[in-house]
C-alpha cells in the first residue's frame, strides 16, 4: 500500500520535473502546424531540427554558467562581459595568424574567465555586495575595459581548430548535420550533471542554495560554496566565449552585450527557482532548445522581431509562474507520502 | 575600520563603472593639460607669447554609440581636427548604445558646464530636437553630422544620405546578379533611423528591378552573432538566395560564415557597407563583392572644421553632403593605400 503510493508519487515528480520537456514539445508542435498553414515550410524537417539544434547548444552553455550561480542563490549578470572581455584580451592569441599552439587562446580566455569570477565571488562574500549588483558592476567595468583595450580593432580568420570546436560538422544523416558545438554542449552538460548529482560537493550547493543558514551551522563553508560557483560561472563563461568566438570566425569588443539576458532567460525557462537550491543542468539544454525553436519559429513566419521580443518576455514570465507552482506542487507531494525521512529523499531529488 | 575599508572599496567600485563612459578622450584632455600647465609655467616667467596656445574654443561631440567601430573612427577624425585647430574637444557617447534620452542628458550637462559649440549625432532624429532647442535658447551653435535633427535650428549637417547609401547599394546587389534572381536583406535595429532609410534605400533600387524577388528582410540589429543565426534561417528556409543585401558589414560578416557553413558561400553575393579591417580582408578575398564607405573619419573631421568656421563668423551651407564610395575588388587596392598614407 506504502510501495504504490510512493511509485505514484515518484512519477509525479518525474511528470513535474518533465514539464520543460512538454513545453519544448508544444512549442514545435504549434511551429510545426503554423508554418504549414501559413507558409507551407516544413519546420519539422530534418535540416530545420538540426539548425535548431546547433544553435541552441551555444546558448545552452551560456545557460549552465548561469545557472551554477543561481543555484547558490545568485546571479551573473557579468557573463556578456567576460565573454568580450576575454575574447579581446586573447585576440591575437585566437587568429589563425598567430603561431602559438591554437589551445592557448582559449585557455587563457577560461582563466581570464575563472579570475574574473573570483572577483565577483570575493565581492559578494567580503563586501557583501547583492550579486546582481557586484556583476552588474563587473558588467560595465569589464566592458568598459574591453573597449578601452580594443577601441575598434577586431581580431578575425579565428585558428581552425577553434573553428572546429564550434562549427566542425561531426554527424551527418542526410540533412540532418549534428555540429561539434553539440557535442561539447552534451559533455559541458553530463560533466556538471554528474558532479552536482553524484559528488558530496554537488550536494552542498544544492543545501547551501535552498538554506545557506543551515548549511553553514551543518559546516560547509558557505562563502567558499559562492566563491567556488562564481568562479566555475565564470571560467564557463569564457569558455562559451571561446565556442561564440568560433562560431562567428571573429572577436571585437562589442559583442555580447545581452548574453546576460539570453543566459538568465535559459535558466529561468528551464525551471531554476531564483531563491537558489533548485534546478537542473540539462534543463538549461531544454530551455535553450525552447527559445532557439520559438525563434526560428518565428523568423520562418516571418514575424517582425518586435513580436519576438514580446513573445519572449511573456514566455519567461509563464515559465517562472509554472515552475513555482510546480515546485510547490512536488514538495507537497514528497511532504504527503514520505512516512519517514529516507523516504523523502528517494522523491526529493 | 572595517566599515572605511568597505565604503572605499565600493566607491572606488562604483567610479571604476564610468570607465565605460568616456573613452578616447584622454588625447585631446592631455593636450589641453600639457597646454594649460605649459602656460603657468610660462606665466611665470611672464612671458606673454605662451598663453595664445590656449584652446581657442571648448566642444563637445556626442556619438551614438560607442560600441561601433564606424563612430569611433568619427571620434577619431574629430579628435585630429581639435588637434589641428587647438580646440579642446570632449568626445563621449551614450553608455546604452543608441540612448537618445541619454545623449539629451549629456548636451543638458554639457550646456551647464559651457561650452561653445555641441556637435552631436542624434540616436532618435525626432526626440533629439529637445535638446537642440535648449542649445538654440543657450545660444550655442549645434551641427549634426551623419544623421539629421528633425527639429532645432542647426548650423548644418554632413555626411552621407543613408537613403542614398541603401539605393547605390540595392543597384549594385541587383546589378551583380545580372538583374534577376532571389535577394534576402538584413536590416539593422528597429526604430533606428539609420537602418530604417538604409533599408528604404534598397527598396527603392528592388523596385525598379521586377524580376529580382525580396525574399525576405528582417533585423539583426547591426550584430555580427544575429546576422549569422538570421542567415541561418534564411539559408534553411530558401533553397535558392543569390544575394545578401546589409544594413552594416557586422551582420554581413556573420552571415558569411553562416553560407561558408552551409557550403552555400559561392552561390551569394554579399554587399554591405562600412569599411574595416575583416570587410576589407573580405573583399581581397572574393567573399564580399562590395561595400560602400562613408568616410567616418572626414565627417567627424569636416564636422568638427565646421563648427570652428561658423565660431569664427563664416557661413556654411545647411547641408554637406560626403559623397559615398563604393568598394569593390576592382578599388579595393587603391583604397588600402589610401587609408595607409
Amino acid at each position: 500500500m506504502v510501495k504504490k503510493s510512493i511509485i505514484l508519487a515518484k512519477l509525479k515528480t518525474s511528470v513535474y520535473d518533465l514539464s520543460t520537456v512538454f513545453i519544448l514539445l508544444a512549442v514545435i508542435a504549434f511551429f510545426a502546424v503554423a508554418n504549414k498553414i501559413f507558409t507551407g515550410y516544413n519546420y519539422v524537417s530534418s535540416s530545420n531540427l538540426a539548425t535548431i539544434i546547433n544553435q541552441a547548444s551555444f546558448l545552452a552553455v551560456l545557460g549552465v554558467a548561469q545557472m551554477l550561480v543561481i543555484l547558490v542563490g545568485g546571479i551573473n549578470l557579468s557573463i556578456g562581459s567576460v565573454m568580450a572581455f576575454s575574447a579581446i584580451l586573447c585576440g591575437p592569441l585566437l587568429v589563425e595568424s598567430s603561431n602559438l599552439m591554437p589551445a592557448l587562446g582559449p585557455l587563457g580566455m577560461v582563466l581570464i574567465g575563472a579570475v574574473i569570477g573570483l572577483l565577483n565571488g570575493a565581492l559578494v562574500t567580503t563586501l557583501k555586495i547583492p550579486s546582481f549588483i557586484a556583476t552588474f558592476g563587473t558588467m560595465y567595468i569589464f566592458r568598459g575595459a574591453a573597449w578601452i583595450i580594443a577601441g575598434n580593432t577586431v581580431y578575425f580568420r579565428i585558428s581552425p581548430a577553434i573553428r572546429f570546436l564550434a562549427q566542425g560538422q561531426i554527424l551527418s544523416i542526410g540533412d540532418f548535420t549534428i555540429g561539434m558545438s553539440v557535442v561539447v554542449c552534451i559533455a559541458v552538460i553530463v560533466l556538471l550533471t554528474l558532479l552536482l548529482r553524484k559528488t558530496t560537493f554537488g550536494h552542498n550547493v544544492y543545501f547551501t542554495g535552498s538554506n545557506p543558514i543551515a548549511a553553514k551551522f551543518s559546516g560547509i563553508s558557505v562563502n567558499r560554496m559562492i566563491i567556488t560557483m562564481f568562479v566555475l560561472s565564470g571560467a564557463l563563461s569564457g569558455f562559451s566565449g571561446v565556442l561564440y568566438t568560433g562560431k562567428v570566425n571573429a572577436s571585437d569588443a562589442s559583442m555580447y552585450m545581452e548574453s546576460h539576458f539570453d543566459a538568465v532567460s535559459v535558466a529561468l525557462i528551464s525551471g531554476a527557482s531564483l531563491m537558489g537550491g533548485y534546478g537542473n543542468i540539462w534543463g538549461c539544454a531544454i530551455g535553450a532548445l525552447i527559445i532557439t525553436a520559438i525563434k526560428n519559429g518565428m523568423n520562418t513566419l516571418q514575424v517582425p522581431s518586435e513580436y519576438q521580443t514580446l513573445v519572449l518576455g511573456a514566455l519567461i514570465i509563464l515559465s517562472v509562474f509554472f515552475n513555482d507552482k510546480l515546485i510547490g506542487k512536488k514538495m507537497g507531494v514528497t511532504s504527503g507520502t514520505a512516512s519517514d525521512s529516507k523516504d523523502a529523499n528517494i522523491v526529493a531529488t | 575600520m572595517k566599515r572605511i575599508v568597505t565604503l572605499i572599496l565600493a566607491t572606488a567600485l562604483v567610479l571604476m563603472t564610468f570607465a565605460g563612459c568616456v573613452t578616447q578622450a584622454p588625447p585631446a584632455a592631455n593636450d589641453s593639460a600639457a597646454t594649460e600647465s605649459s602656460i603657468s609655467a610660462n606665466q611665470a616667467e611672464g612671458d606673454a607669447e605662451n598663453v595664445a596656445s590656449a584652446p581657442k574654443y571648448k566642444m563637445i561631440f556626442i556619438v551614438k554609440s560607442m560600441a561601433a567601430s564606424f563612430f569611433l573612427d568619427v571620434i577619431e577624425g574629430a579628435q585630429a581636427a581639435a588637434e589641428d585647430l587647438n580646440i579642446e574637444l570632449n568626445c563621449v557617447g551614450p553608455e546604452t548604445p543608441f540612448s537618445v534620452e541619454e545623449q539629451t542628458q549629456i548636451i543638458e550637462q554639457a550646456i551647464i558646464n559651457g561650452v561653445d559649440g555641441v556637435l552631436v549625432i542624434p540616436a532618435d532624429s525626432d526626440a533629439i530636437a529637445t535638446a537642440i532647442e535648449k542649445c538654440n535658447e543657450a545660444n550655442i551653435p549645434v551641427i549634426t553630422p551623419n544623421t539629421k535633427a528633425n527639429g532645432g535650428d542647426v548650423v548644418t549637417w554632413v555626411g552621407a544620405d543613408n537613403v542614398e547609401v541603401g539605393y547605390t547599394l540595392g543597384k549594385i546587389m541587383c546589378e551583380s546578379i545580372g538583374g534577376e534572381g532571389n535577394v534576402v536583406l538584413l536590416e539593422g535595429t528597429p526604430g533606428n533611423s539609420t537602418a530604417e532609410e538604409r533599408t528604404e534605400g534598397y527598396k527603392q533600387a528592388l523596385a525598379e528591378y521586377p524580376n529580382v524577388v525580396l525574399l525576405d528582410s528582417q533585423p539583426a540589429n547591426f550584430e555580427r552573432e544575429a546576422g549569422m543565426n538570421l542567415m541561418e534561417n534564411f539559408l534553411q528556409k530558401y533553397p535558392e538566395i543569390d544575394a545578401c543585401g546589409s544594413g552594416n558589414k557586422d551582420m554581413t560578416m556573420g552571415a558569411i560564415e553562416a553560407a561558408k557553413n552551409a557550403g552555400r558561400l559561392d552561390q551569394i553575393k554579399f554587399i554591405t557597407f562600412d569599411t574595416d579591417d575583416d570587410v576589407i580582408a573580405g573583399i581581397q578575398s572574393g567573399e564580399v563583392y562590395a561595400t560602400g564607405n562613408q568616410d567616418p573619419f572626414s565627417q567627424g573631421y569636416l564636422a568638427v572644421i565646421s563648427m570652428y568656421a561658423h565660431l569664427e563668423g563664416c557661413r556654411l551651407p545647411s547641408m554637406m553632403h560626403l559623397p559615398m564610395k563604393v568598394i569593390d575588388s576592382s578599388n579595393i587596392d587603391e583604397f588600402v593605400a589610401s587609408m595607409q598614407s
